[in-house]
């Protein structure tokens, strides 16, 4: 069954191609919504049995992946690398081990979800077929990332994913901020994509392939070949995961490419639940656990990762703290989230990066659908403030919305509670007790302002107007359906991870490769000395306080008022963290200014110097000749004829008589092409 | 270079008989009347304008230009037809084979009406 | 006398030149065939020439000289000729829409294009210098006649006789070095040719040098490479657009293969000599045609320039006499033919009568009148100027590195640099359909589904090539010679 893995990104590749060429313009929206959800729901239901097939067989009880290669894309010939001339070739490929399941998994499940509820969202909006062509688009991108069984393939869907996301993000095109958000994505993720291309063209230039199962084992075999100093005191796995890592900040908002993620938000809901919570963003952390063996042999990088991850985890929830934009909320949220995994992941905790990964997809997925539905019934309302008590009007939404929080805020047996407290065990077990201070500060924020969002939306009276407060309904059941799916998956998803029990860890072993030698990792056995319950204990106690403070807060009948004092009480820290630290300020002053401030300059170089003397030189140039060489008949052949007429004598009039015609003239260029030819040989000619 | 003999004499033969045919013919021919030689018909039909600033009928090139195909291709006959004895029965078939291509060319002229004078 | 048998593998050009006739003749007999029924006639025949090709194909494997030398089949000849009978058989569906709308006979017409790919066929087989002549003049004069098909309009005249009368001033200066090669080396059959003329060069012969020089400028008239590209823009602009499309597709790989078989393998032990007049030809077709093609407003003779440029590209591939080289060429030929037809195809289905909607300025707006239309042409342009992911690209790619691995960096650069330079005018049509408004708002009407086919087909077919190359490599790879003497 595992062999038609191939078809799984195919089916939504085909409803793409299906709404947005074949059938464009000729559909219903029920049609659409068929063709785009069903082709999904096929791809899920494959997915499922092609897990399954691989789960029950031999490769999977030896510890193997499933490999094919489907064909050949780039034939690029031989290159030179270290150890010899290898033969470059880059084909399409798929491989099905552990971590492509999950993800394959995570991906069809959720996105399906999404479809089904998209359809009840997006009903009566403007361009129905053009938004599921880009949803089936990004759904067949991403799969082709978790399925690849090379970079080449990976960095296919990566872009395929950050063009969907492009569209997506700027889906109300009519509209200004839209298109501005996803340009911006567009290009923050085009700084992270850059570095990314540079650490393959390093991996290339050292290995001759960019096939998992080809690098991955060689390495783990024998580290030294990528630890002597490649270039800048650092070793290659060093730059190499620098690169990665580089890239995996754009794509999956971190310190300093997360600018973008907050401005997403501008896209419809759905695509913030499946792209920019559930998906797309957590292909990074994908990455950076498929390329484990490299990150375990750049110990001083992957140290970077977690104090990167721990120190966006907590910032980000720090902004989390002060907005007011339901979405914005979650966006934020979001980025902490991702900061979690990319901790797990620099600890070398990968199984508790993609375990969190899996239970993030759920909840987050749940929490943004959950403020879709919100959004919906209030009309396209996003501010919070103008929310409250709309618990009884949406009651599914609240009761799932709820079970969303309590997940994220890592509440036992919700589904965050087991992974977060799988990340924050292993930052103790590696005796890295401040980012274990960071992450459980985070959980501690977290919870904090999932439930301050909680409460504004959903608890006290109704501030918003008259209007909405009477155009209020709960969604229909294709929305309130995926809600409760969603919610029991945030429920149960945790349970796979159960401590002591950890069938997830096991699962993704055969994922994480040891590398050789003294390299070994020791904080994994090293964690489990301490007792597990003790931190786990401390974590939920931690939320458990931080949920109550909210509750007295924002809690009751208060409304806006308890958040207010807080905010007269401390006005400098809420204007920092409403403001977002002024990243976007900052990042406006020196970097896109001095991209202006350069391109000016370069637009007055080009000005005066390359368009005055080169570009207008060469056009003139270029002009005149190809005016010379489409006037050359005219005058230098007819030149030529009088020439020839007048030096010969009156004879020659007969001739010109026969050459007047412009045949004529080509023949005679034809001879003079000949004797060119005669020319240069008598010139160029070797002994 | 010996080779190139006969070539030299076949040239030596075509200028030696142009010229004296042409020598003969301006010794023996009656002198007188240049006018009327002049002529372009000289069976006495009057030339109704200058055959330079007036055109020919386009079908005598038609037929002019047929009479010259065929014309040629014949020539191929007479080599096959010197050695047919060698040649044999695979000279015969490829003969007919040629003849039978010609033929699809005269079918051809011919249904499609080049050789109609009107 | 030859064994029957020869015959026997003879049977694909037998086949496609009696088809030809029939299709003459019966177009003869009362009001003869219509058009549809002459092209299905024409295209069935194609299809099984095609198959007896593929059945010679299996029953040669390697290569077989045939009639005392003077014929051979082989890897390299057969590429050519199924690449070949592609691009007739896309020709005549181009033709089909048209041929009915211009109200000319076209018995004839689809008779000419079946003996004129007969030619062609020969070509690509052709191992002695006059057979490959004999060969190139069947194509010829087809060729000629079929560019004045049109024998009511000025330019279809015009073209013809340009074409006629410099094809055969051409030919003359081929034959002539022919001779010249004969008399210094004795033999027109490529294989003794290359030892003879090795020979005939160490004792100093001035034929030799005479005698290649004469037969290359004629082939690369045929070809159209600078300077003996004069009689294309001309040619191309007047011919019928099927015939264009066939004159840019078939007739210059025909060419090209008996110019790479020549060089190889007739003059493959003079390579030190050719070479440079080679590179000098390519970087010149490259500059003048690129160059040229800059100020054309005609799409058609845009084209044409723009062909002269990828004869020197081809050229180029030829000149790195490599295996690389060879493939390469071989290559970006068959992706050349997809998208020039393509190329065609737009050009043909946009045309309006006699001559109109030919312009740059008659695509204004196609995005929007015609977008699937529209996004068809995007592809061709974006291919011929050789960004992926089309065809155009891992040619133009595998060319370069050719060129560069033997030697020839500078040429690579004059490639690279006028590939640069022919966006500009390429895309000054991409700017015409998306960004300008259209005085009309119509869609451009469908008017044939054949043509609609040859169009959708060759963009898949140049995307393939530019998304998975590799099973086309190794087609190409099949087709590979080897340089005599080397």
């Amino acid at each position: 069954m595992h062999e038609l893995v191939w078809l799984i990104p195919v089916l939504p590749l085909l409803g793409a191609l299906l709404n947005g060429v074949v059938l464009k313009g000729r559909l219903g929206k029920n049609a659409v919504a068929w063709v785009a959800c069903g082709l999904v729901g096929l791809a899920a239901l494959l997915a499922l049995l092609v897990i399954g097939g691989y789960l029950g067989s031999p490769e999977h009880a030896a510890h193997q992946p499933f490999e094919r290669d489907y064909y050949t894309w780039m034939p690029a010939g031989a290159i030179t690398t270290p150890d010899g001339v290898k033969d470059l070739t880059v084909s399409v490929g798929f491989l099905v081990d552990p971590l492509s399941c999950v993800m394959l998994f995570v991906v069809t499940f959720v996105g399906f979800l999404i479809h089904l509820y998209s359809v009840g969202y997006m009903a009566h909006e403007d361009g129905f077929q053009r938004y599921f062509t880009y949803l089936n688009l990004f759904m067949g991108a991403m799969l082709l990332l978790v399925l690849g069984n090379n970079y080449a393939v990976l960095f296919v869907g990566w872009e395929g994913v950050g063009l969907c996301s492009y569209l997506l993000i700027g889906f109300y095109f009519k509209q200004d901020f839209p298109p501005y958000a996803g340009r911006k994505a567009f290009l923050v993720n085009r700084i992270g994509d850059f570095a990314f291309v540079v650490g393959l063209f390093a991996l290339v230039s050292s290995f001759g392939t960019l096939k998992f199962t080809e690098l991955f084992p060689r390495i783990a075999a024998n580290p030294a070949l990528v630890q002597g100093s490649y270039v800048l005191g650092l070793s290659l796995a060093s730059f190499v995961t620098l690169c990665l890592f580089i890239g995996a900040t754009g794509k999956s908002a971190q310190i300093p490419l997360f600018v973008w993620l907050p401005d997403a938000m501008a896209g419809p809901t759905p695509v913030s639940a499946l792209i920019h919570a559930a998906t797309m963003v957590t292909a990074g952390v994908y990455m950076v656990a498929r390329s484990n063996v490299l990150y375990q042999l750049a110990p001083e990088i992957s140290q970077l990762v977690a104090v990167i991850g721990a120190a966006t985890a907590l910032f980000a929830a720090t902004i989390g703290l002060a907005q007011t934009d339901i979405k914005k909320v979650l966006a934020y949220s979001t980025v902490s989230q991702l900061g979690y995994m990319f901790l797990a992941a620099g600890l070398a905790a990968y199984s508790a990066a993609v375990f969190h990964l899996m239970t993030h997809a759920f909840f987050k997925a749940l929490l943004f659908l959950g403020s879709g539905s919100v959004i919906h019934a209030m009309g396209g309302e996003q501010d919070m403030r103008k929310m409250g008590g709309l618990k009884a009007a949406l009651p599914q939404t609240y009761r799932t919305f709820l079970i969303g929080a309590l997940a994220i805020a890592g509440i036992f047996p919700f589904a965050g509670f087991f992974s977060k407290d799988e990340i924050l065990h292993a930052a103790l077990g590696r005796g890295q007790w401040a980012l274990y201070g960071v992450g459980l500060l985070t959980a501690a924020l977290t919870a904090f302002y999932m439930f301050r969002a909680v409460y504004m939306t959903f608890h006290g009276s109704f501030r918003g107007s008259h209007e909405q407060e009477h155009h209020l309904h709960e969604s229909p059941p294709t929305m309130t359906v995926p809600l409760w799916i969603l919610a029991v998956g945030a429920v149960v998803a945790g349970w796979v991870g159960f401590p002591g029990w950890n069938v997830f860890e096991h699962f993704l072993e055969p994922v994480i490769l040891r590398p050789a030698g003294p390299a070994e990792a020791e904080g994994a056995v090293a964690g489990h000395a301490i007792g597990a319950l003790i931190p786990a204990i401390v974590a939920l106690t931690v939320a458990a306080l931080a949920i109550f403070a909210a509750s007295r807060v924002f809690g009751g009948d208060r409304g806006l008022e308890g958040g207010r004092a807080w905010a007269e009480r401390f006005p400098r820290v809420h204007r920092l963290l409403s403001n977002k630290y002024w990243v976007d300020e900052l990042y406006d002053a020196t970097v896109v200014r001095g991209f202006w401030a350069t391109a000016r300059g370069l637009f007055r170089f080009d000005a005066s110097f390359i368009d005055g003397l080169l570009v207008n030189g060469a056009r003139h140039v270029t002009v005149a000749f190809s005016l010379l060489s489409g006037v050359f008949d005219k005058y230098v052949v007819d030149g030529l004829v009088n020439l020839v007429g007048t030096t010969l004598d009156a004879g020659s009039r007969t001739l010109r008589r026969v050459q007047s015609g412009s045949v004529g003239n080509y023949a005679l260029v034809l001879a003079m092409g000949m004797f060119a030819l005669v020319c240069l040989y008598m010139a160029l000619r070797q002994g | 270079m010996t080779s190139y003999l006969p070539i030299l004499v076949f040239t030596l033969v075509a200028v030696l008989f142009l010229t004296a045919a042409l020598l003969a013919a301006r010794l023996l021919r009656h002198a007188g009347s240049a006018s009327m030689n002049l002529e372009p018909y000289e069976c006495g039909n009057e030339a109704l304008t200058f055959a330079h600033d007036h055109r020919f009928s386009i079908r005598y090139y038609l037929i002019a230009v047929l009479f010259v195909i065929f014309d040629v291709e014949t020539v191929f006959l007479f080599p096959w037809a010197v050695l047919f004895d060698q040649l044999a029965l695979f000279g015969f078939i490829e003969m007919m084979v040629f003849l039978a291509i010609l033929v699809v060319g005269y079918v051809y002229i011919w249904n499609r009406g080049a050789l109609r004078w009107v | 006398m030859p064994d029957p048998q020869e015959f026997l593998l003879l049977a694909p050009e037998i086949l496609l030149a009696s088809a030809g006739l029939l299709l003459l003749l019966v177009g003869t007999i009362g009001r003869g065939l219509g058009n549809r029924h002459s092209a299905v006639v024409a295209l069935a025949s194609l299809f099984l020439t095609a198959i007896d090709l593929y059945a010679v194909g299996r029953s040669v494997p390697g290569s077989r000289l045939l009639f005392h030398g003077t014929f051979v089949i082989d890897g390299f000849a057969l590429f050519w000729k199924s690449l070949i009978l592609i691009a007739t058989a896309l020709t005549i569906l181009l033709s089909i829409r048209y041929m009915e709308e211009a109200g000319y006979r076209a018995g004839e017409y689809y008779a000419l294009l079946l003996l004129a790919s007969s030619g062609m066929l020969l070509m690509a087989s052709g191992y002695s210098l006059l057979t490959i002549w004999i060969a190139l003049e069947t194509m010829a004069l087809a060729s000629y006649i079929l560019a004045g098909y049109f024998k009511r309009h000025l330019r279809s005249n015009e073209a013809a006789l340009k074409y006629f009368i410099l094809g055969a001033l051409s030919s003359g200066i081929l034959l002539y070095g022919i001779s010249l090669l004969y008399g210094a080396a004795g033999t027109v059959q490529l294989g003794e040719l290359a030892r003879g003329l090795e020979l005939a060069r160490a004792q100093g012969s001035l034929l030799v040098p005479l005698g290649w020089i004469l037969l290359s400028a004629g082939l690369f008239f045929k070809v159209a490479a600078v300077p003996f590209h004069i009689w294309t823009p001309d040619v191309y602009v007047g011919a019928p657009t099927p015939i264009t499309a066939y004159l840019a597709a078939a007739s210059k790989a025909a060419s090209f293969a008996i110019l790479i078989r020549i060089f190889y393998e007739g003059l493959g032990t003079l390579y030190g000599d050719w070479k440079w007049i080679l590179a000098g030809v390519a970087a010149a077709s490259m500059i003048w045609g690129n160059v040229a093609a800059l100020i054309q407003d005609n799409v058609k003779r845009m084209l044409a320039y723009s062909s002269i440029a990828h004869a020197g590209y081809v050229l180029m591939g030829v000149l790195a006499a490599s295996e690389i080289g060879l493939w390469s060429v071989l290559y970006y030929l068959l992706a050349y033919t997809f998208i020039t037809m393509g190329a065609f195809a737009m050009v043909l289905l946009l045309e309006r009568r006699e001559y109109a909607g030919e312009t740059c300025a008659d695509y204004a707006g196609l995005a929007q009148r015609s977008p699937f239309l529209a996004a068809m042409m995007v592809i061709f342009l974006v291919a011929l100027t050789g960004i992926p992911p089309t065809g155009g690209f891992f040619g133009k790619v595998y060319l370069f590195a050719a060129a560069v691995q033997a030697g020839w960096t500078w040429l690579a650069a004059v490639g690279v640099v006028t590939s640069a330079i022919s966006l500009y005018y390429y895309f000054r049509i991409v700017v015409y359909m998306y960004q300008t408004d259209s005085a009309e708002a119509t869609p451009v009407p469908l008017r044939a589904p054949a043509l609609v086919t040859v169009i959708t087909l060759c963009a898949v077919a140049t995307l393939v090539l530019g998304l998975y190359p590799e099973p086309f490599i190794q087609i190409a790879k099949s087709g590979l010679l080897v340089v005599a003497g080397r």
